[in-house]
């Protein structure tokens, strides 16, 4: 230990006597720990705003039979979301499920493949849905006589009709050998991001999107009834209630399905964004780091290069003091800890900077960013610069020290 | 009486096969605790070559070398550090002393190596400077020195670590005369003081000045002599 702060001292005052170029030699691992530190940061605040963005969202929660326990996952009716609907009624906005079929419209512009939405009057206001423009929803009444009624969106009023002033009109719609008029009661809003993505499968010559919203009790006209339904999404007012609410809910169904087996529903796991985006962004960050990472290691042969130099220049020096009884050892410690020691200086001001330019940047604004220091990222960035160091080190170091005192001496 | 010193048929040769070089050629020596040795041949002669053996910086091709008793011949590169640090004291032509360093610095180098610890050094290192007549020039640079201070800093590093033999290979070649006397009366104190000294020159006035001659001629020894008509003493 006594030797090692020896070994230390040496190397502080050849640093010190040799000012100038011991910081340009640090300038290349000053910039590559200021990079990867910065962008490690950006990285970060990134990704911890869209997380938040995508929290605030989940406020809706899914829950579904257990097929584990239950043979046919279509085991919600209707009757249990009206339940629902009305045990949950204060912490919810709704309460809603739905299944899919498709059908054929005729119309004089011609004959379109239709999606349909069999839904309960609920899934006006599901999650992901835009908000209607015209007309109304179709209601509990709809759904109990079975009404031909159907909710389109603008795009499909727009294929269909050529304009989406339409309530009122019917349309022809066809599912397996079964025809049904169909009466248009409401025009869901199609979002702008739909529109303009519409438009380019449309330029790829992909079908038109024609979709209808209908009671699920209109699925007995067409020859298959739906009786129940595999899941049932649960919207509350806020996410701190959705985790409750989902338990209510599954508590409820479990009770009213004792039959089925033991717990026969349970909660979906949320498909949860946050997770996937902040995977990818992690991802991403990594990959950027890893290319500042590059100019670390330039930054390491930069000080590599500069110990040989040292080495050349001080050939005498290690002659006198292997002379004078240094061993191998003795010489490859104090080059080592030169070398590692420009470079964790280097590393201790790139921290720093890239501290500075995280606070600037967020400070600034640039952006939108709220860039946000990492912790594990200066960690890393402080072994990896002292590594760079002693790994760019061992090279000139042994060279350092295989020399023979004679030669060494005999070198003016 | 064990000599310190026992060197039997050593060769040196370089360049083994057709262009060799036989430096040293089969010499034989032996040196006695507290000798005042001066090694004298021309350049080319192998004196040079003698010199790193005895100093334990090199290892001779053949032959034995025996140092207070024990074979030194054939050692590690870090034995060899071992007995340079513990045993020897060097005096170079060219000084030799490391630029960034301040005297005391220099002075306490071998004391690094051997593991003294920074007071006990830096004790040691300030009387080798007083006894040399340095004591008011701890602090200089070698470049703040002249060339005749450099050396006696030079000196003062050799026997700050009280090493039995101290080597000077051309001790005075870069010096004045009034700074190669001053040298010359050091080495004599030494060599009163019981320290074995060892020169090694090319100047037959420096050799007038020591006990006994050892003259090598072509990497052997051609007369080995005591010094009947020595200067002073």
């Amino acid at each position: 230990m006594g030797q090692f702060l020896e070994y230390v001292k040496m190397a502080l005052d050849n640093i010190r006597s040799n000012k100038g170029r011991s910081f340009l030699t640090m300038l290349g691992i000053i910039i590559g720990i200021t990079s990867v530190v910065t962008i490690v940061s950006i990285g970060n605040g990134l990704k911890k705003d869209v997380v938040d963005a995508s929290n605030e969202q989940n406020n809706t929660v899914t829950v579904q039979a257990n097929t584990d326990v239950v043979s046919d996952p279509n085991s919600i009716t209707g009757d249990d979301i009206a339940f629902l609907r009305t045990s949950l009624d204060e912490s919810v906005q709704s309460v809603s499920a739905y299944t899919q079929t498709s059908g054929t419209i005729d119309t004089r512009k011609g004959s379109f493949d239709a999606y349909i939405w069999l839904a309960t009057p609920d899934y006006e206001n599901a999650q992901y849905t835009e908000p209607l423009v015209k007309g109304k929803y179709f209601t509990d009444n709809d759904v109990a006589n079975a009404n031909m009624v159907c909710v389109i969106d603008e795009l499909t009023a727009l294929y269909l009709f050529g304009n989406t002033d339409v309530i009122g009109m019917s349309v022809e719609l066809k599912v397996d050998s079964s025809i049904q008029n169909v009466n248009i009661i409401g025009i869901r809003k199609t979002s702008q991001e739909m529109m303009e993505a519409e438009k380019q499968y449309q330029a790829m010559g992909m079908d038109k999107s024609i979709s209808l919203e209908m009671p699920f009790t209109v699925s007995n006209a067409f020859g298959n009834p739906i009786e129940a339904f595999p899941a049932v999404s649960i919207t509350a007012y806020d996410k701190e209630q959705a985790a409750s609410v989902a338990k209510n809910a599954v508590q409820i169904l479990n009770s009213r399905h004792q039959n089925l087996g033991d717990s026969p529903f349970i909660q979906q796991k949320p498909m949860d964004f946050s997770d996937m985006f902040g995977s990818i962004m992690d991802g991403v960050t990594a990959f950027v780091a890893l290319v500042a990472g590059i100019s670390l290691v330039v930054g390491g042969i930069g000080v590599m290069n500069i110990m040989l130099v040292s080495v050349t220049e001080r050939t005498r020096e290690i002659g006198i003091r292997k002379a004078l009884g240094a061993k191998t050892g003795s010489i490859v410690a104090q080059f080592l800890c030169e070398s590692a020691i420009i470079s964790g200086m280097g590393g201790i001001i790139g921290i720093i900077l890239g501290a500075a330019l995280t606070a600037l940047i967020t400070a600034l604004g640039v952006g939108g960013i709220k860039a946000q220091l990492s912790f594990p990222a200066i960690l890393v960035a402080t072994i990896f610069s002292c590594s760079v160091g002693i790994v760019f080190g061992i090279y000139p170091a042994r060279k350092a020290a295989k020399l023979s005192p004679i030669e060494a001496l005999r070198r003016m | 009486m064990e000599s310190l010193i026992k060197i039997e048929n050593i060769h040196k040769i370089y360049n083994p096969g057709e262009n060799e070089v036989r430096a040293l050629d089969g010499i034989d020596l032996s040196i006695q605790k507290g000798e005042f040795v001066a090694i004298i041949g021309h350049s080319g002669s192998g004196k040079s070559t003698l010199m790193n053996m005895l100093g334990c910086l090199d290892v001779p091709t053949s032959g034995k070398y025996y140092l207070k008793g024990h074979d030194v011949s054939q050692l590690t590169d870090n034995q060899l550090s071992e007995i340079r640090n513990e045993e020897i004291g060097f005096i170079f032509q060219g000084f030799n002393l490391v630029a960034n360093l301040d005297a005391v610095g220099n002075v306490e180098l071998p004391l690094i190596y051997r593991g003294l610890g920074k007071q006990k050094r830096r004790r040691i290192a300030v009387e080798a400077l007083k006894k040399v007549g340095l004591g008011t020039r701890l602090k200089h640079k070698p470049n703040e020195l002249s060339g005749g201070q450099q050396q006696r800093v030079a000196v003062a590093r050799a026997i700050a670590a009280q090493p039995p033999i101290v080597l000077a290979d051309e001790p005075t070649g870069n010096l004045d005369t009034k700074s190669t006397k001053e040298i010359m009366e050091i080495l004599k104190g030494l060599h009163r003081g019981g320290r074995t000294v060892i020169i090694i020159t090319h100047d037959d006035d420096i050799a007038a000045q020591v006990n006994r001659i050892v003259r090598i001629v072509d990497g052997r020894v051609e007369n080995d002599y005591l010094n009947e008509e020595r200067e002073d003493a």
